[in-house]
């Protein structure tokens, strides 16, 4: 069985993946003994049939659930993510635009977890027990235990507010005139226009969200990679490199590390997810608009197509990780068979 | 949080009242600019000179340009079409791009009488039914077009068809609209109503170009709830004679002002006014204290108290017209003790108001006597009740619960009260306030939606709640408390004949001292019978950068940046 073939698989089975955590989403919204409407509508228009009934109608709340769940599929088939009722405005161009903004902090925090991360794990694991050790021990221990929006607000304080040295708030100076939208990463769209204005703006605000956001990972990262890495070390084919006499370096990054590798790849993989979670906090902080406040925007509202994109789009994302995790498995240890 | 929907009336919000300091002292400078103020010839030159790529990418630096920006705390934008928002963000930006008929003197300082804006003059009937509207010549839309009487029936129309949000400030008063001539106006009410002046300042009202917006797929006929096209365009883009223009709403980041070149008064100001979204308020006091913004909104009160000493900054205080208050059923089948009076006027006597104001709010609140805010028509501070412990015990002794009771408290946990009071921290003070007098109560927090749907159905015993103002008269108040049946009145079963009647009869006649006889009489009653007990009316406080002039506070729209610059 050829890759093409696992692929077209993988993707088969996304489908019904999706469509139950529809109904599950589903399921779980209209379980929630409040009627959405009291959230979206004044006292003044709860208190007006009028107003009411003219709700009801354009949201379809008059109908019998299932009718609404059907609809609301039919619909999706078709690539339609329906309406917000709060802001009447389509749910998939609110997805455009919010979900690249996330990613692209998501993609840059990961970045930095990785850049940081394994290699500060891989020395850790080499120098055991010394001062660097000791002091990668603790940056992860900190790392995984600060909570983020303080470790935002002590980041925004030193370098925005005190030394000046970043910019605030933001994705971006609002005085800027922003290129068009092409991919919804601001950093790669001012490059395809060519704007270094922006594009150096965008990238000065994304450091210090992506630092924020990429701290737990990176910590994670550190402590997976660094214990991969002495299990390793312990293992016979090093002693046999070492006896070849490769040098140090060698027998690191080709021996030790190639096969440290799958798990460090699945740690990654999962905080990539995670970061998802930790997203909130830190778009809040960082006046960010991404996923994450239009997430609790939506479920707070109890509105129920954003709750619903949101989801999917989440859902869609780890059936993704997953799938780059697999694959990637099975290029860095070739036993691994895709299947 | 700023998505304070809770109370009815949002597009009021956490505004401000009379007693408004402005951040410019001379009361003269009404116009907001001259002439020599506006960018002259040379700094346009300098401004292209500059420019790398003038027609394609215009990049602005701030030297260059004058820009205005707000830090606004979370928004609750939702939709910027006048005719449907119903929000307390949204109306400072509708103004700033829309007028109405009448607006609030003073650049918004009193809010105890109307004066004329796009009318030029206006009349109303004895019977207060018929209301007459004169337009102002030579006012033009920031399209160029003139601004005409049936752009005023297309506007008021399309807010009733529309049916969305605000649509009962036409539906449930006006009977009908028309255009006499040109620049003539008239509405005729369905039944008296002293406070339609009132409704008429909110940006609901605005009046929209209605060339523009029919192009743009609006209509104001009866299908227009399913017809009209035009909020999305709105949205996004403005159709009004207002000061500037509305040019991008990025929701959750931010919305820029444009300034209007074809404004009919002297033109504004600033070239642009962003309206920046930071959701984080340290992260604003952050961004304020740099300079990246020039007047932030909703700052914690120690934050506020540390800049007070900054000699570049200046703190505007007014009060709100939002009121935070304690419910109390009085059906019997909800709860045998709270439907006698006399327990919940004991419960009343019991709460430490003082200690609320002083300890929880710091002093940044009043006390509200009853239901309709201080400052309004027939309100008067005196009436508030004191804390009497003992008073409160023998009540209770006298209705048989000497040895106290016990009620369960629902309420929405984590959030905030008027956006400022966090409900977990108000329900702790009165629970401990209550235990004096041996009433226990058995909190539960819930999520704001169900314990919403809980009190709106009135199944609540004992609640804590908010309401922020409609319009500014006590008709938006009173009836909705006081008359049998309507939306506050019934989630605590409320029934006075006497109250009910009272609360009806001062919405339709036009003497005003009558009528603040009546609503002080409506309020005694109120507070013989007590099912709601008034807590806080809070104050806010916004800082300024110190160089900005003309910066009011009004409870309809916040803030009318026509009049402030730099």
């Amino acid at each position: 069985m050829g890759l093409l073939a696992y692929l077209i698989r993988r993707v088969l089975i996304t489908i019904p993946l999706l469509l139950l955590v529809t109904l599950f989403g589903f399921t779980l919204t209209y379980l929630i003994p409040a009627d959405p409407l009291a959230m979206v509508l004044s006292e003044r228009a709860m208190a007006n049939p009028q107003i009411v009934q003219a709700y009801r109608e354009r949201w379809g709340l008059d109908k019998p659930p299932h009718e609404r769940y059907l609809n609301y599929v039919s619909r999706l088939l078709q690539g339609d993510f329906g309406e917000s009722i709060a802001t009447q405005e389509p749910v998939g161009r609110d997805l455009m635009r919010y979900f690249p903004a996330t990613m692209e902090l998501a993609v840059a925090a990961t970045l930095f977890a990785v850049v940081v991360g394994v290699p500060l794990g891989v020395i850790a694991a080499t120098q055991r027990e010394r001062w660097v050790d000791h002091l990668a021990r603790f940056i992860s221990l900190v790392g995984v235990c600060v909570p983020v929006f303080w470790l935002g607000l002590l980041m925004l304080a030193l370098f925005y507010y005190r030394l000046q040295w970043l910019p605030g708030p933001g994705r971006v100076n609002p005085r800027l005139i922003l290129p068009p939208t092409v991919t919804g990463f601001l950093t790669l769209d001012s490059l395809i226009a060519g704007n270094l204005e922006v594009l150096s703006s965008a990238l000065q605000h994304l450091i210090l969200p992506a630092l924020v956001l990429g701290a737990y990972s990176m910590s994670l990262i550190t402590r997976i990679v660094r214990s991969a890495m002495l299990e390793v070390l312990q293992q016979d084919y090093i002693r046999v490199a070492r006896a070849k006499g490769l040098t140090e370096r060698l027998v690191i990054m080709r021996h030790a590390l190639r096969n440290a590798a799958l798990p460090s790849i699945t740690s990654i993989g999962l905080a990539f997810g995670n970061l998802m979670a930790g997203a909130v906090m830190t778009e809040t902080v960082f006046a960010w608009p991404g996923i994450g406040r239009y997430a609790v925007d939506a479920a707070t509202k109890l509105d129920f197509a954003p709750i619903m994109g949101v989801t999917l789009v989440v859902a869609g994302m780890y059936i993704v990780i997953n799938f780059v995790v697999d694959v990637s498995y099975a290029i860095f240890n070739p036993r691994v068979r895709l299947s | 949080m700023m998505f304070n929907r809770v109370s009815s009336r949002p597009w009021l919000g956490s505004v401000l009242l009379a007693a408004l300091l402005t951040a410019c002292a001379s009361p003269t400078a009404v116009a907001p600019t001259s002439p020599a103020q506006m960018p002259t010839p040379a700094s346009q030159e300098q401004r292209a000179a500059q420019e790398t790529a003038p027609t394609a990418a215009p990049q602005f630096t701030a030297q260059q340009e004058r820009v205005l920006v707000v830090g606004l705390p979370k928004t609750d934008i939702d939709k910027l079409d006048p005719g449907r928002q119903y929000e307390i963000t949204p109306p400072q930006i509708i103004r700033a791009a829309y007028e109405t008929l009448v607006t609030l003197p003073e650049k918004g300082a009193r809010i105890d009488r109307v004066e004329p804006l796009l009318a030029e003059s206006y009349d109303v009937s004895s019977d207060a039914l018929v209301y007459t509207f004169k337009l102002r010549e030579g006012v033009k839309f920031a399209s160029g077009n003139p601004l005409t009487a049936e752009d005023v029936v297309f506007s008021f129309r399309r807010l009733g068809n529309l049916q969305d949000n605000p649509a009962w400030l036409y539906n449930d008063h006006v009977q009908s609209i028309e255009a006499l001539d040109a620049r003539t106006v008239r509405i005729t009410l369905k039944e008296p109503n002293a406070a339609f002046l009132a409704m008429l300042v909110s940006p609901n009202f605005s009046v929209l170009d209605s060339k523009v917006v029919r192009q743009q797929g609006g209509t104001d006929d009866e299908t227009a709830k399913e017809t009209d096209k035009a909020t999305e365009w709105l949205n996004n883009n403005s159709a009004g004679t207002g000061p500037y223009i509305l040019k991008e709403w990025k929701r959750n980041e931010q919305v820029v002002l444009e300034r209007n070149p074809n404004y009919w008064r002297e033109p504004a100001f600033f070239d642009r006014i962003i309206f920046r979204e930071l959701p984080d308020d340290a992260a604003r006091q952050q961004a304020f204290e740099r300079g990246d913004v020039d007047i932030a909104v909703g700052l914690d009160i120690d934050a506020i108290e540390r800049l007070k000493s900054n000699p570049d900054v200046v703190v505007l205080v007014g009060n709100t017209l939002d009121m935070t208050y304690l419910a109390m059923t009085t059906n019997p089948e909800i709860s045998p003790e709270l439907a006698d009076p006399r327990v919940r006027r004991a419960i009343a006597l019991a709460i430490d108001y003082e200690g609320i104001i002083e300890g929880l709010m710091n002093g940044n609140a009043l006390q509200l006597p009853s239901i309709i805010p201080l400052g309004l028509l027939g309100t008067d501070p005196n009436m508030a009740l004191k804390r009497d412990v003992e008073q409160a015990k023998a009540l209770l002794a006298e209705a048989g619960l000497a040895n106290g009771f016990t009620a369960k408290m629902v309420y929405p946990g984590g959030y905030k009260f008027n956006n400022v009071l966090l409900a977990d921290t108000l329900v702790a003070k009165v629970q401990e306030d209550l235990k004096e007098i041996n009433v226990s109560l058995q909190v539960e927090p819930r999520d704001e939606a169900s314990w919403r749907a809980d009190y709106r159905a009135g199944k609540l015993a004992i609640t804590l709640a908010d309401w922020t103002p409609d319009f500014i008269d006590p008709h938006g108040w009173a009836p909705a408390f006081a008359v049998e049946g309507s939306s506050a009145a019934r989630r605590v079963h409320y029934k006075n004949a006497e109250a009910t009647a009272l609360a009806q009869e001062a919405g339709r006649i036009t003497d005003p001292a009558k009528r603040a006889e009546m609503y002080l009489k409506v309020q005694q009653i109120l507070m013989k019978d007590l099912p709601f007990v008034g807590l806080i009316q809070p104050r806010t406080q916004i800082v300024v950068r110190k160089d900005l002039r003309g910066v009011v506070y009004n409870p309809v729209y916040f803030i009318d940046y026509y009049y402030v610059s730099r």
